[in-house]
């Protein structure tokens, strides 16, 4: 609540990686990291989503989900705030419908400009919905930005840079891990640990590694 | 399949964490106390079967009441039903556990109302339940639900007793044990898992 | 187009029926939910100030600003408790208020008592999402195993001692978990600046003379 735009991205980054440390965005993680031009693509991809859907669900939630002071009732009708339906509870299948539409569209775009990409990206396209990290994002959002159900200060400035930050971590993890396995490709794995034991100890050694980054003091 | 086959694969053929890779998310971030690993799979089986019930019953209705042309166009919608109907269900789970369990709802955190991109309930609302006879689907949500909670409890037993001496919060190892802290923290939690996986491996390349 | 009409209309039934479903369900869950939480409060003032029989809170409307500063709207708040050892409210013993700090990954909100002369009688968490597992061991009353954190250690400090050793200060944090115990320290230092000037006792910060 006290935090400056620059300590919200480290954080969002570094400190609090949304994969290796929050945990979320693992399966495209584990699924996509293989090559590094597709990594590329799914992370933009995923960062864009994030970014759309933590914007609209945060309008959605503040004008129509909350009883809050933008609430179209309190605007439109004046109801006093007391009297405001509270419909937070619809929270998690609002959002998560906001992210299935969204994903829709950004696979009709990404077929209409990029067949290769599109190809590349295969099923973990439509997969993006189920992707922990975006409604990890905006649920987050909510969690982080507002108290007691109402929006605390520059809770939509917040809102936007937490997740274009978390955007920004989850495709650099994917980035460094796709560099890292090309590589393995080449090098000689036991045979029970090839594929995907082997990533996940990889995925271990990277998060010690961004354990480093707790202690910072971005003050 | 049989009933009772079509139950036990959820445990271990296709147990969907080990041999599916579906749901990974919540299993690492939850798996550090054995009764956290409970809580989660009771709540994520409670979501599979409500919904594999009612994904199946819905598959039923409309197959009955619409011709084969409008069958072909609620085929367009049924995704968005789905999601409907599962998240329904896990927002049911959100208000239930925390008016009746709150401790656990607060250990458990937003891991709850991201029950619903668990992959392994759309997954099997999807590839089954919109597919198959009512009862099968019940074993099958069933099965898997269970598969996913001892998976669970097995990742959950190995990071609880290493990362803070206790199992279920019983104290295990005396005063003196200096818990290794890493297994609580997540990279601890993905050293287990591919620990797990790699012995799994071994023991399937044995077999053959 | 037609059939889009159609499909789009009982997709919307559907979700109808869901939303009203959950409703009657969130109308027979809120009440517990709301029970659980003032049962939460009342025993965090009872654990930090054992001996008050009466704590009247103390409310203030608090301006809500948006992004630029300007006043949005005005609510009321509990800013703090007062502490009384006795019903009829003559023997102020201390004070309670809440503190709210952000952690790792979630808020945290801590209930601190305080007796007349601004020194800590004790803290006790009220809500964290932190990391499963260390969160509940911020919570932790007593040193666990060979970590020295406790909240123990907040009793008597006085707002000069808060800040972790990782600050220079005497509160050791939680191995792992940095930045959750300065969150807890910080806040708690926070609030009680910001009560300076609403309580009738000196807690004010000694500025160093560098």
């Amino acid at each position: 609540m006290e935090y400056g735009i620059f300590q919200l991205v480290i954080m969002s980054i570094f400190i609090n990686n949304f994969v290796l440390q929050r945990f979320l965005g693992l399966c495209p993680y584990m699924g996509v990291s293989k090559q590094l031009d597709s990594a590329l693509g799914m992370g933009m991809a995923v960062t864009f989503v994030m970014t759309i859907a933590s914007l609209v669900t945060w309008v959605l939630y503040t004008f129509f989900l909350a009883p809050t002071y933008q609430n179209i009732f309190y605007v439109i009708f004046n109801t006093p705030i007391e009297n405001i339906p509270d419909l937070t509870f619809l929270r998690t299948i609002v959002f998560i419908l906001v992210i299935a539409s969204l994903v829709q569209f950004v696979e009709m775009f990404i077929q209409k400009i990029s067949p290769t990409l599109y190809r590349a990206l295969g099923i973990y396209l439509p997969l993006i919905t189920t992707n922990c990290a975006i409604l990890g994002v905006a649920v987050l959002n909510i969690d982080l930005f507002f108290k007691d159900g109402l929006p605390s200060e520059n809770s939509f400035i917040n809102t936007l840079v937490q997740a274009i930050s978390a955007g920004a971590g989850f495709t650099l993890v994917l980035l460094l891990m796709a560099g890292i396995r090309e590589k393995l490709e080449l090098a000689n794995v036991p045979k029970p640990f090839r594929g995907l034991p082997i990533a996940f100890i990889i995925a271990g050694l990277m998060s010690i590694a961004f354990l480093g980054f707790s202690g910072m003091n971005v003050e | 399949m049989t009933l009772v086959a079509e139950f036990i694969k959820g445990i271990y053929k296709e147990n969907p964490v080990f041999r599916l890779a579906l749901g990974l998310c919540p299993v690492l971030a939850v798996s550090t106390s054995i009764s956290n690993a409970i809580g989660m799979g009771a709540a994520t089986t409670f979501v599979l079967l409500s919904s594999n019930t009612i994904i199946s019953l819905l598959i039923l209705f409309f197959s009955k009441i619409l011709s084969e042309e409008g069958q072909k166009s609620i085929n367009k919608i049924r995704i968005p039903m789905f999601i409907v109907v599962i998240a329904s269900f896990v927002t049911i789970v959100e208000m239930v556990m925390s008016a009746y369990f709150p401790a656990l709802s607060e250990s458990l955190g937003i891991f709850i109302p991201l029950i619903v991109v668990n992959c392994i309930i759309l997954g099997r609302a999807e590839g089954f339940a919109s597919k198959n006879s009512l009862v099968f689907s019940v074993m099958d949500a069933l099965g898997m639900g269970i598969g996913f909670t001892l998976a669970l409890i097995a990742i959950a037993a190995f990071r609880e007793l290493l990362g803070s001496g206790q199992l279920l919060g019983v104290n295990l190892f005396g005063g003196d044990y200096k818990p290794v802290l890493l297994m609580i923290l997540p990279p601890g939690a993905f050293l287990v898992i591919g620990l797990y996986l790699g012995i799994l491996h071994w023991l399937d390349a044995r077999k053959k | 187009m037609h059939n889009v009409i159609r499909l789009s209309i009982i997709l919307a039934f559907i979700t109808l029926i869901a939303a009203f479903v959950l409703a009657e369900i969130y109308n027979i869950t809120k009440p517990r939910i709301e029970e659980q939480k003032l049962a939460k409060t009342q025993e965090a003032l009872k654990y930090v100030l054992p001996d008050a029989q009466s704590l009247p809170p103390v409310k203030k409307k608090i301006p809500v600003k948006d992004g630029k500063g300007n006043t949005l709207y005005e609510r009321e708040e509990i800013v703090y408790y007062k502490a009384y050892s006795d019903q009829q409210e003559q023997n102020l013993i201390g004070y309670a208020f809440k503190a709210y700090g952000t952690g790792y990954s979630s808020n945290i909100e801590t209930m601190v008592g305080i007796d007349t002369i601004g020194r800590i009688t004790h803290i006790r968490i009220i809500s964290q999402k932190e990391t499963p597992g260390l969160g509940a061991l911020a919570e932790n009353s007593e040193p666990f195993k060979g970590k020295k954190w406790s909240t123990q250690q907040f009793i008597n400090k006085q707002i000069d001692d808060l800040k972790v050793d990782k600050d220079g200060g005497t509160i050791v944090s939680i191995t792992g978990a940095t930045i959750t115990s300065r969150a807890i320290t910080n806040s708690i230092k926070a609030k009680m600046q910001e009560l300076t000037g609403e309580l009738d006792i000196p807690i004010q910060e000694t500025v160093e003379e560098d």
